[in-house]
């Protein structure tokens, strides 16, 4: 199989850059100096309990891959924001736009590379997430299928990285605005959610009507975050109680067994519409394909 | 090769291509002479598919690039006039880069050191793109719109910024591409360069083709209108004499022995003014046209459809 140019080059040129270094350094320094803190703590309460408790071992494993997965959406939009905007401030897009290369090659070539150096980071950070298996309680499988979600999230996040990097001109402005967007899918949908079961609070004070409006939450699909708390949920039996992200509300039973894959179902949807989006915003004969497919 | 017919191009309010066509046949070197929003940039953007255009036809080697944009592109090779460079790229990776896009992958690092060879950077090839010198990375453009051989090379401004040698070391390279059948079409505002390297010349001003033809015939057409010289021996003021009582005549002026003559006459009243002189006992040792260079045919150009626009009815 051929492999996608603009992959190939962007390969070439990151492991040349300063860059790819400085992330791996920072992002497993964070994690370490994290992992290391919770670690001492779980040892002191050993030195004062004589025994070492599962839950805090639970909760070690809940924290890294939490701190994994903030530290990916944290440099993700600033590898990808600067895809397409960064090859139009440098005027190279241009001489890609003319060759051979079609816009989806040149965007999934970009996204690509950038899924690429962050599965570097994703692995580089495996020893540090595998301080759990000091204490137990966590398997392999349950820590490979962790780092798949992480690896899907870097394709969402990205994806709306590159998708304001072909919609806006400069870099700065895309970097922005994903990060807006990341904003919104992380906090905004909860906050809808709950401006929701606010509003039929309101309507309706009896317990009876929030029971009913599980529904709701189907929202919260959208959220990478509320997936990656419920797959740690469902891998260690023990809720993360950061927040009662379901606001008191029972979660309708279908979608209570399907969350995982309905959620990355639906976040696939969206990452193809957005790729398919990007692709038509960087034709740079888009108006003339859309006046024929009116006629 | 190039055939453009009736393009328009509007951009908000203002109109960049106002019915614009244009004819290049194969082999032709085309010079795109035209001031600043002239319409040179988005007629060659148009042509090498990366422009919209709001109405006429475009055909390259008889496909129609509006049409099919993609068969088109392997027709052509488009160069702008900033070369965008990419940070920790080596000359030679650059190259294999655009092989690669053309699946050029067995024997890429031989084809693309023949074209650095071409263009004269064969020894630059492990170099960092970043490093090269303007003219060298233009050249480094110039090896990468070869890749894939095409057949009507677009460069927009492609020696601007260059210093003399490199500029005349490009326009040798766009000479040799020319002798090997590539037709070009580049634009410039550097109009003396062109009348060297091109064999045919378009002016285009406010998105409109005011001429465009073959550098002879376009000096050719413009020398009628240009003074006439005549040098005598002596005997300057019975020369002077002599000229004023001619009807086609506008107006005269003399240095020393050199009298200088605006006509409205043709090849034939020069003729028949030179007998004259003669008839007359005069010793004429200089008779002739003054030579133009194409910045003056550009402003003559220019200036005389601006009067045209200006004239109230025209």
């Amino acid at each position: 199989m051929k492999m996608n140019p603009v992959y190939k080059k962007e390969l070439q040129i990151n492991v040349r850059s300063i860059k790819l270094p400085v992330m791996i350094i920072f992002f497993n320094m964070m994690l370490t100096l994290i992992g290391l803190i919770v670690f001492y703590d779980i040892i002191s309460l050993t030195e004062i309990e004589a025994n070492i408790s599962y839950s805090s071992a639970i909760t070690l494993y809940q924290l890294l891959v939490i701190i994994e997965f903030s530290l990916l959406v944290f440099v993700v939009p600033a590898v990808t924001a600067g895809g397409i905007s960064g090859e139009r401030e440098r005027q190279t897009l241009d001489i890609l736009l003319s060759s051979r290369l079609t816009p989806a090659n040149i965007i999934l070539g970009k996204l690509a590379s950038s899924v690429n150096t962050m599965i570097l980071l994703i692995i580089s950070g495996l020893p540090v997430i595998s301080l759990i298996f000091i204490f137990g309680g966590v398997t392999f499988r349950d820590v490979l299928t962790i780092t798949i979600y992480l690896v899907f999230v870097t394709f969402f996040v990205g994806t709306l990285g590159i998708v304001f990097s072909t919609a806006v001109k400069r870099t700065t402005s895309a970097t922005v605005l994903t990060y807006g967007s990341i904003l919104f899918f992380c906090l905004g949908t909860l906050l809808l959610t709950a401006m929701l079961v606010f509003v039929i609070r309101f309507q309706n004070p009896e317990a009876e009507a929030l029971a009913g409006a599980g529904w709701t939450l189907i929202i919260l699909l959208f959220n990478p975050v509320i997936t990656l708390l419920e797959l740690l949920e469902r891998q260690v039996g023990v809720t993360f109680d950061l927040f009662d992200w379901r606001f008191g509300m029972e979660i309708p039973l279908f979608l209570k067994t399907h969350w995982i894959i309905l959620s990355i179902m639906l976040q696939s949807v969206l990452t193809g519409v957005l790729l398919y989006f990007s692709c038509h915003q960087l034709d740079p004969l888009k108006k003339k394909k859309a006046k024929s497919l009116k006629r | 090769m190039l055939r453009i017919h009736e393009l328009y191009k509007k951009y908000g309010k203002s109109t960049a291509l106002d019915r614009l066509s244009l004819h290049i046949n194969e082999g032709e070197m085309y010079g795109f002479v035209g001031p600043n929003g002239a319409g040179k940039t988005t007629t060659m953007k148009i042509v090498a598919g990366l422009l919209d255009a709001d109405g006429g036809q475009v055909y390259v080697d008889g496909i129609d690039a509006i049409k099919y944009p993609k068969r088109v592109k392997e027709k052509i090779a488009y160069m702008p006039d900033f070369f965008g460079v990419y940070d920790n790229l080596k000359v030679l990776e650059y190259m294999k880069f655009f092989a690669s896009i053309y699946d050029i992958d067995k024997k890429a690092e031989t084809y693309c050191m023949e074209l650095l060879e071409m263009v004269g950077l064969n020894n630059k090839t492990g170099c960092y793109v970043d490093e090269l010198s303007r003219g060298m990375k233009q050249k480094l453009c110039l090896a990468r719109c070869l890749i894939h051989d095409p057949k009507l090379l677009i460069l927009d401004e492609p020696a601007s910024g260059m210093d003399p040698k490199a500029r005349f070391e490009f326009r040798e390279i766009l000479k040799r591409l020319n002798q090997l059948g590539k037709t070009v079409l580049i634009s410039s505002h550097i109009l003396t360069e062109l009348a060297e390297l091109c064999t045919n010349i378009g002016i285009i001003d406010k998105g409109k083709l005011l001429l465009s033809d073959t550098i002879d015939e376009v000096f050719k057409t413009l020398n009628t209108s240009s003074p006439l010289v005549i040098t005598v021996l002596d005997d300057v003021e019975k020369t002077v004499s002599c000229l004023r009582n001619n009807p086609f005549i506008e107006n005269l002026s003399f240095k020393e022995n050199s009298i200088r003559i605006n006509t409205t006459g043709d090849l034939h009243m020069e003729a028949l003014l030179l007998k004259m002189l003669i008839d007359k006992g005069i010793l004429v040792t200089e008779f002739r046209r003054e030579r133009r260079n194409l910045e003056s045919v550009f402003l003559k150009i220019i200036e005389g459809k601006d009067n045209d626009e200006d004239e109230p009815g025209v």
